[in-house]
Formats: C-alpha cells, structure tokens, sequence
C-alpha cells in the first residue's frame, strides 16, 4: 500500500488507457482459461463434499446442501490411508534426497571433469528415455526377488535413487557456474569433492529444488511399480490405497474423490512453496539439447 | 624436499577413476534397473515365451516380422502418430501463448501460473477419474450438461471413435501445459531486455518483436520442450488406460498400450519386447530427425 | 536338590532347544503361515478379512495372510509374474481362463487331490457344491480349482418406479423392450430417463447370446460359435433398444450413478454390484432384482473366480491351504459370505441353511439371483478366452456404434478367435 502511495501520479497515469485495457484483457484471458484448467478440481472437491443424496442427481448440483466432511472420514477408514500416508512421505523423502545426492555427482562428473567415455554414457543415459517404463517391469521385479527385496522398502526406493532427468539437469545447471570459481578454487588446493559441496551446491539452490520437486512428485504419484512389488498393506504408498476404490462393480465417487482430494493435497502444497525457485532453476538451466 | 609432480597420464588416469566415482552411485542404479532390463529385454524379443512356461524357444527376428504384419500394431502405430502430432502441435503453441502472457509484470502473474501447473503435479490416475466422469457420454455427464446450456447436443466423447483421440489430447494438454509453460517462461526470462529495446528504438511493433527477437532467441528451448514432448508423446499409455480401455474400436490403441496387452494380458512377452524395441526404434528415428532438420535453426548464441 | 554336571548339561540342552523351537519358525512344530492373494477391495475387502480371521481362530497351527493385489486384471499380473520369479503365494483366487495357463505351466495343483486326500471331502460333500461350479473348475475331467466367489448376471431395476406405473420386472425380451419404452421419459424434446442402457461390453452380448439359445464355442471347442444367427439376433436387439426404440442409451461407465440419479430404470451387473447400487442410491428407492429377460431359453453368465493352491508351496502348506479352503468353500462360510457380499453360496445346503432361509424371507429380492442358478452357464475355461473377450468387445463396440452390422461384425470376430483357437495345442 504504502509504495503504491508513494507513486508520482504521472507514473500511474503513463501508460494510458489503451495499456489498462490491454492488462485487463490479458487478465480476463488468463482467468477464463485458469477456471477451464481449475474446473476437474472444483468437481472433485465438490463432490468429495456432497452428501451421499446428493452426489448423482439430475440436473447436476454445482454446491452440496451443507458440507459431508463424513465422506473423509469414511474415505480414511476405507484403507489404511495413514499408513499409506507414512510410507508415501518416508519413500518420497529417501528417494529424493537420493535422486539429489547421485544426480548433483553424476551431473558434475559430466559437466566439470574430463574423463574417458564421457559422451558414450551420455548418451545411453539418456537413450534410456526412450523405452517405455513398462519394458523394465518385469526384469525388474525378478531382480527384486532374487535379491529377497520383495515387499520391502528396498525394492521402493532403491531402483529410483538416481534419475536420467536429474542428471542432465544438474549438468546443465553447472555448466552455468563460472569456470574462475573453479579455477580459483583449485589453486587453493580444493578437490573436485570439495568444490562440489563447499561451492557448486551451495550456488545451486534452484537446480535442487527443482530436481527435488520433480522427483518427488514422481515418486508420490508412483503406482504401478509401488502395487507389483509389494503385498501387504504396511508396506503400500497413497496411490495404491486410491487404487482400492476402483474394481470391477462399481463406482464411489464420494470416497473416491475424498480420497483424490487429500492425497493431492500435499503434492498442491508443496509446489506452491516451492513454485518460486522451481522456475529459477528451469530458467537457469538454460536448457539446450 | 619437493613433492614429485605426478606425471601427466597419472594425472589423467586420477582425473578419469575420480570421475568415475562420482558416477557409480548413478551407474550402479541405472545399469541394474534401467539399463539391464532393456537388454534382457532385447534377448526375450528373440523368443517366444509366455513368462510362466519353462520352455522359450528361440524364435530369431519372428516377432519382429509378426509386429509389422500386425494389423493390430499396425493401428496402435497410426494412433501414436496422430497423438503425437497433433497433442504436441497444439501443446507447443498454446504454451507460448499463456507464458507470452504470464511473461507481463502485472499483478497475480504467479498465482495464475502456479494455477496452469497444478494439473501436471497431480496424479493421472487420480485426474482421468474425474475426467472420465466429465466425459461421460449423453446428456448426463457434466461436459454436456455444459454444452445443453449453450444449446450444443451432448455429445459421446470416449464413446465416439471419432472424438475418443481428441478427448485424450485434451486431456494430455491439461496436464501437461503447466509444464511447458513453466519451461517456456524460464526461456523467456532469459533472453536479456537488451534486444527488445534495441528493437522498440527500430520501432518494431509487438507482432515484429516476438517474430524477430522472441521466437529466435526462444528457440532452445522450443527445441527442447519439442524433442522431450515428442518422446514423452510417443510413449503415451496412462490416459488410454484409465480413459478409454484402448477403445473403442481400437481407436485409442497406442504402442504402449499394445505392449501392455501383449505382455501383461495375453503374456506373450517375446512379442511385447519385440513392439518395445520397435517403439524405442521410432523414438530413435524420429529424435534424430529433429536434430537432422531442426539444430541448425536453433540460436543458441544469445 | 543336588544338580549333577551332566544333569545341568541336560538342563541346558532343554533349555536352548526350547528357544530354538519358539524362534525357529515352521518346521520346529510353529504355525505354517500362508498367504491368500485376492483381489476384493471396498466392501469385499472386510469380509474376507473376517473369513480369514475366523479361521486362524479356529486353527492354531496356521496362519493365513489375506493379501489384496488390486483388481482382478493387476491380480492376474502379480500372480503371473511371481510365477516367473518364483515366488507365488500359497493360494490365489484366480479366474478359469488363468487357470487353464497356469495348468499348462504346471504352476498350481489340482484340488482333486486334496478333495480325495485323507482331509478330503466325502461324494456327499463334493455333490453339495452346485455343479455347474465344479464344472468350471474342472479342466480334462479333473478338477483344479475350488469354486469360491461366484456371482451371476441378474437385472437390476428401480422398484418404486415400477410400482409407480404398475410394472412387472421383464421375464422376455419383448417385456424389456415393452416396459423400457413405459419407462423412457421426454421432456422438452430431452430425454431425461431411459428405461435401459447399454454397456458395448462382451457380457452383455454374450447374455443375448446364451439366452436366445446361443452357444459360445461349436460342438469340440475348435471354433467359436458366437457369430450364430442367434448371436446376431442378440446384438441387434441391443441395437435396436438404442437406435430403433430409443429406449435405451449406451455406456462406457458402470450404470449404478446413473441409476441412483434417476436417468436409467434397469441394467445388468453382477450381485456384489449390489452393494455398489445401494450405496449410490443411498435409500433414495428400492432396488428391485430380476434374473436376465430371455427370448429363446432361460439363462444366465456365470462370473467371478475360484481358488486355487500353487505349486510351489511347501507340502506342508498345500494341506494348510486345503484346509483353508474347506473351511471357506464349507456350508457355514459360504452361507455367511453369500450375506456379507450378495456372491452366490457355492452350496445347496447352504442355500437351503434356516439362516439363508431367513436371509431371504427378509430380503427376498435375492431370490432372482439364487434362482438363475440353475440356468447359469459358464464361458469356455481356456486360457485364449481372455483375448477371445477383447475380440468380441471390440466387435460389440463396431456394432452398437454402427461401424458395422452386427453379423459382420460377429463374423469378422469370429474369424480373429478361431485362429487363436486353431493355435491353441
């Protein structure tokens, strides 16, 4: 408010009318279109709820009468979904924090040093791209059994812990970092390792965000893998648990769009903190390919 | 005493094992989950094997030839071209639109942007629920709830052969336009003001600013955002799957959801790997062909 | 007391020999432990928890884990992959077309040798189970698989409805088209009710099919025999309820919102749909159940898996999973599983049990669904029946959205399913 206040005058009234009207015009644009993108939520948020009555009706009920926060409650109850809970955020945790720690070595491996083959498993990294996940379903799963890693945290987290796209990210991101630094960091004696950590990670604040985020996000949306390696309800993520209201006799839009809701929920939170460095990071990056 | 130089090949030989320590946490992950099961993959397409079955005969290049006189496969390959054509061709521009836009410094531009993001941070599985009952066909799903109020006829959406496909590239657009725009955004604010008031002097109008100095300065990332959505494009299966079932008529039957079909349904694995390996051939092809056609138009000098 | 040097040596040997059996699991005389992989989530879920947990009580010795593994689909996945890693569970439920392929690869054993084993079951016991489930689950003339959570096609409809236009549930084909064109509902030139829909789904062709006399395969099982005049009548009659009579409309969802909002008088699912349509209606109408209208013969399509116990399991296992599976498959439990999830008892004696006599006489519309038990009939148990479904429904789906007629369609089908068949060792 205050700077607002301190504005000359003229410098509000400089761009003139045809500007105000342009803005607005954008602003009508963007909003429209957001309702458009927004609309899928507000029918699952809605519905999540309506009371049970009200959920299939003719015509179609924008608002519920009054607020069924029962349908959570019955949603929670329908699986362990606090367990599911547990299991998606310590999974996630470990496996980003993972993804960041190979991704940061890797990318500066192949941004800052020399080395024989560089190019060679560039390439095949990323190669990997290009198959569709579905191919490594099943070798993978009999290595998790061969290695006795069936329906453990193991078989989770493990094969996640290093990612395609964090690798060449984190390399595009470094390569951003002034080569002075390094040269100065090396007269003064500073290794690879420590330059690593002491400047480069410190310098890449957004590259991690990002990184994080995406990989993340991967792995709290993460479903097929998660539900073909594990068999008992104390080792399943919240993905798998919203599996369960879908079979083979019918629908139960309340629990199920109850249970959409609050598992979507921390995903929406986060990126909305983090939404900020995120498009840092991406911008810094300066993406080439 | 001075400590002796190490020699240059020492130093070298040093650089590259240091190097290849930083890698191997990274190397170790992806060779055993990513990389192996893409060559064990490449040795079951030789076979014929259902998985379950002690004996898998070799069977040489079979299931390849069997793919290609597939009509089967043949209709998921048409399919996945026209999703990956059109889904990029219409994803790519209306990104470039909204972050143009979200580009302005004008209040609420975060809000908005973090609004168009939201759809790809949710999961599919989650979102084609509801999209599913959005498109339910006659006059009883929502969306044609909407289009009566306009006085349009409902129409059948994932029911209709004609309009399933397009309903699934809306789909796909929804979730994955945040994506773009947020890559789109970061080329945008990295292209220096410098030009556009070097341009504003020559006195460009905006049409002219974007054609001459956006559009070629933005064109790494174009690049990038093309060669990324084509491959993600081409290996599309999630939607078909909670959408459409493949259906109907086979009308949103992609490759993956052929391999799918074939490996996990029918358990012919040797045929399944056998389309993989085709699929990761097109991909290949294809990436290759837009850097044949299209790196020599990228500026990368900004 | 005076405690020799070896006296305590022997005390000592007791003693870790004690530890050992308490740590040392199965084999040292501790529980077997087993596990059940299912595939019933929601309401289902509980209710097989009960049986499981009723069962342990009842058995020391062993403990069953009841593990669900997502949709029957993701089911058949798992198992199938276990199977090549070699690490099955004890028992799956498992429909009969999985069944025939895990055969093939020697994966699981047959029943028959536990039901003629030492626990057996007398000719008395095995002869109570309906036979048209022993049927499915016999494979060459042995049987495989124990029938668990069978569930048939029945007709569900909107009670006060009918009673409202003094309606009977349709027995025919003509009655369905009759009381369908009674129940759609024009206002302002929209149609805001249907009397019926559609699902362009291979079952609902194949009930056509069986009940105006069709058959599935021609007598030997080498070609199909779907593609009948008998077939074509019934796919054309599903047509005509859409596009001719406009009585009905067609549907790529499961019917029960619909249902429960008012917009569709009848449809056809299987009986754990109940609990589905009751929780969606939510008491706003009674349901109302019928067996599927006929034209030609009285019938019904027998759905839902059996169980079955893997051959990889440890003998010791196998007799425990038996022993479960009697225990399940037993007059008492299926009585009570038949309450619980509206699946068919698997029993006459469990079906003419006092408690499922007052079951009925308090909810007598499960009567139409107990009933079509007689005339149910069971889809071919081979392995290539599970592609042989997609040919069909793509053919079904050609013909409802008129890119085809229904008998180029069905031929054009037919000619796709008979090379499978014709593949087939």
């Amino acid at each position: 408010m205050a700077r607002t206040l301190t504005l000359p005058a003229t410098q509000i009234r400089a761009p003139g009318r045809r500007v105000a009207l342009k803005n607005t015009l954008v602003h009508l644009v963007l909003l429209a279109s957001v309702v458009v993108v927004l609309l899928p939520y507000y029918l699952m948020i809605s519905t999540s709820l309506k009371p049970i009555q009200e959920i299939f009706t003719d015509p179609f009920k924008w608002l519920p009468s009054r607020l069924a926060w029962e349908n959570y409650v019955d949603a929670w109850n329908h699986a362990p979904f606090g367990r599911y809970f547990l299991n998606s955020t310590f999974i996630s945790v470990t496996e980003t924090l993972g993804v960041l720690v190979t991704s940061a070595l890797a990318g500066y491996a192949f941004s800052r040093m020399r080395f024989w083959g560089r190019e060679v498993f560039f390439v095949i990294f990323l190669g990997t791209l290009m198959v569709p996940g579905e191919v490594q379903l099943v070798p993978n799963y009999i290595t998790i059994v061969r290695l006795g890693w069936l329906n453990t945290y193991y078989a989770l987290i493990i094969p996640w812990l290093a990612s395609v796209f964090g690798i060449f990210f984190m390399r595009q991101f470094f390569a951003t970092i002034p080569q002075e630094l390094q040269d100065a960091a090396t007269m003064d004696g500073a290794s690879h390792w420590t330059f690593l950590w002491r400047v480069v990670v410190p310098l890449s604040k957004p590259a991690f965000i990002t990184v994080g985020l995406l990989s993340f996000l991967g792995s709290w949306n993460a479903l097929t893998w998660p539900l073909i390696v594990t068999n008992t309800p104390e080792m399943r993520p919240i993905m798998v648990g919203l599996l369960s209201f879908s079979n083979e006799w019918g629908t139960q839009p309340r629990l199920l769009m109850a249970a959409a809701t609050f598992s979507v929920a921390p995903i929406l939170v986060l990126f909305f903190i983090l939404q900020r460095y995120f498009i840092q990071g991406i911008a810094r990056a300066g993406i080439k390919f | 005493m001075i400590p002796r130089v190490p020699s240059r090949r020492v130093r070298r030989l040093l650089e590259n094992l240091e190097a290849y320590a930083f890698l191997l946490p990274a190397i170790v992950v992806l060779g055993v989950f990513h990389l192996f099961p893409i060559v064990f993959a490449f040795f079951i397409s030789l076979l014929k094997w259902n998985m379950i079955d002690p004996v898998r005969p070799y069977v040489g290049l079979a299931n390849y030839v069997q793919a290609l006189q597939d009509d089967k496969f043949r209709t998921a390959l048409g399919n996945t071209t026209y999703y990956a054509f059109v889904s990029v061709g219409l994803a790519i521009p209306l990104a470039l639109f909204f972050a143009v836009l979200l580009n302005r410094k004008l209040r609420g531009m975060s809000w908005y942007r973090t609004a168009f993001f939201i759809p790809h941070v949710t999961s599919l599985a989650a979102a084609a629920m509801v999209w599913h009952w959005l498109y339910n066909p006659d006059q009883f799903g929502l969306l044609n709830y909407l289009l009566d109020k306009v006085g349009i006829p409902p129409q059948r959406w994932l029911l209709d052969p004609l309009q399933a496909m397009p309903a699934i590239i809306a789909v796909s657009i929804w979730s994955s336009l945040g994506r773009d725009i947020v890559i789109f955004l970061a080329g945008l604010q990295s292209i220096s003001q410098d030009y556009y008031e070097a341009a504003q002097i020559d006195g460009a109008n905006n049409w002219q600013l974007f054609r001459h100095v956006t559009w070629p300065l933005l064109s790494p990332t174009t690049y990038f955002i093309l060669i990324i959505s084509m491959i993600g494009a081409f290996k599309i299966f999630a939607l078909p799957l909670f959408l459409t079932g493949g259906g109907p008529i086979s009308k949103t039957l992609t490759i993956v959801y052929s391999i799918y079909q074939q490996g996990f349904q029918y358990f012919r694995m040797g045929y399944a790997s056998a389309q993989a390996y085709t699929l990761f051939a097109i991909i290949f092809l294809i990436t290759m062909l837009q850097r044949r056609v299209l790196a020599h138009r990228v500026h990368y000098d900004i | 007391m005076q405690v020799g040097r070896r006296g305590f040596l022997r005390i000592a040997a007791a003693v870790l020999l004690l530890t050992a059996s308490l740590i040392l699991p199965a084999g040292a005389g501790g529980p077997v432990t087993i596990t059940f992989w299912h595939g019933m989530s929601g309401v289902l879920n509980p209710a097989i928890d009960e049986l499981t947990n009723d069962f342990n009580k009842l058995n020391p010795g062993i403990v069953v884990n009841a593990q669900y593994q997502g949709t029957y689909g993701t089911l058949n996945q798992k198992l199938v992959a276990a199977v090549a890693a070699g690490s099955p569970p004890t028992i799956t439920q498992l429909f009969p077309n999985w069944a025939d392929q895990l055969i093939q690869a020697k994966a699981i054993v047959p029943m028959e040798n536990f039901i003629k084993g030492p626990d057996g079951l007398s000719a008395e016991e095995l002869s109570d189970i309906f036979p048209i489930l022993r049927q499915e689950s016999t494979f060459n003339g042995v049987m495989w698989t124990m029938p668990f959570n069978k569930s048939l096609y029945i007709l569900f409809y909107n009670e006060d409805l009918f009673k409202q236009n003094n309606l009977k549930p349709p027995a025919t084909w003509d009655d369905l088209l009759n009381v369908s064109k009674a129940l759609t509902k024009e206002e302002g030139g929209r149609t805001t009710r249907y009397g019926f829909v559609v699902r362009p789904t291979t079952d609902y062709f194949l009930l056509m099919l069986i009940t105006n006399g069709g058959d599935f395969l021609k007598p030997g099982g080498k070609e199909v025999a779907f593609n009948s005049p008998a077939g074509v009548e019934g796919l054309q009659f599903l047509i005509d309820l859409v596009q001719k009579h406009k009585v009905a409309y067609v549907l790529n969802a499961f019917a029960d919102a619909d249902f429960a909002a008012g917009k569709v008088a009848m449809y056809l699912v299987t009986n754990p749909g109940l609990a589905f349509a009751r929780a969606a209606v939510a008491g706003r109408f009674e349901i109302g159940i019928a067996p599927i209208p006929y034209k030609k013969s009285r019938a019904t399509l027998l759905s839902g898996t059996d169980v079955a116990i893997m051959a990889k399991a440890v003998p010791e296992q196998q007799v425990a999973a038996w022993k479960f599976i009697k225990f399940v498959t037993g007059t008492t439990a299926t009585t009570r599983w038949f309450m619980k999830t509206f699946y068919m008892p698997v029993r006459r004696s469990a079906r003419d049990s006092t408690l499922a006599r007052v079951y009925l006489q308090q909810n007598p519309e499960h009567r139409a669904g107990l009933d079509s038990l007689a005339v149910a009939r069971t889809a071919p148990n081979i392995a290539e029946w599970q592609e042989i479904r997609d040919i069909i429904q793509e053919a079904v789906e050609e013909a409802v959205l008129g890119k085809k007629t229904a008998k180029q369609a069905l031929d054009d089908a037919a000619v796709k399913a008979n090379k499978l068949l014709s593949q087939r060792k």
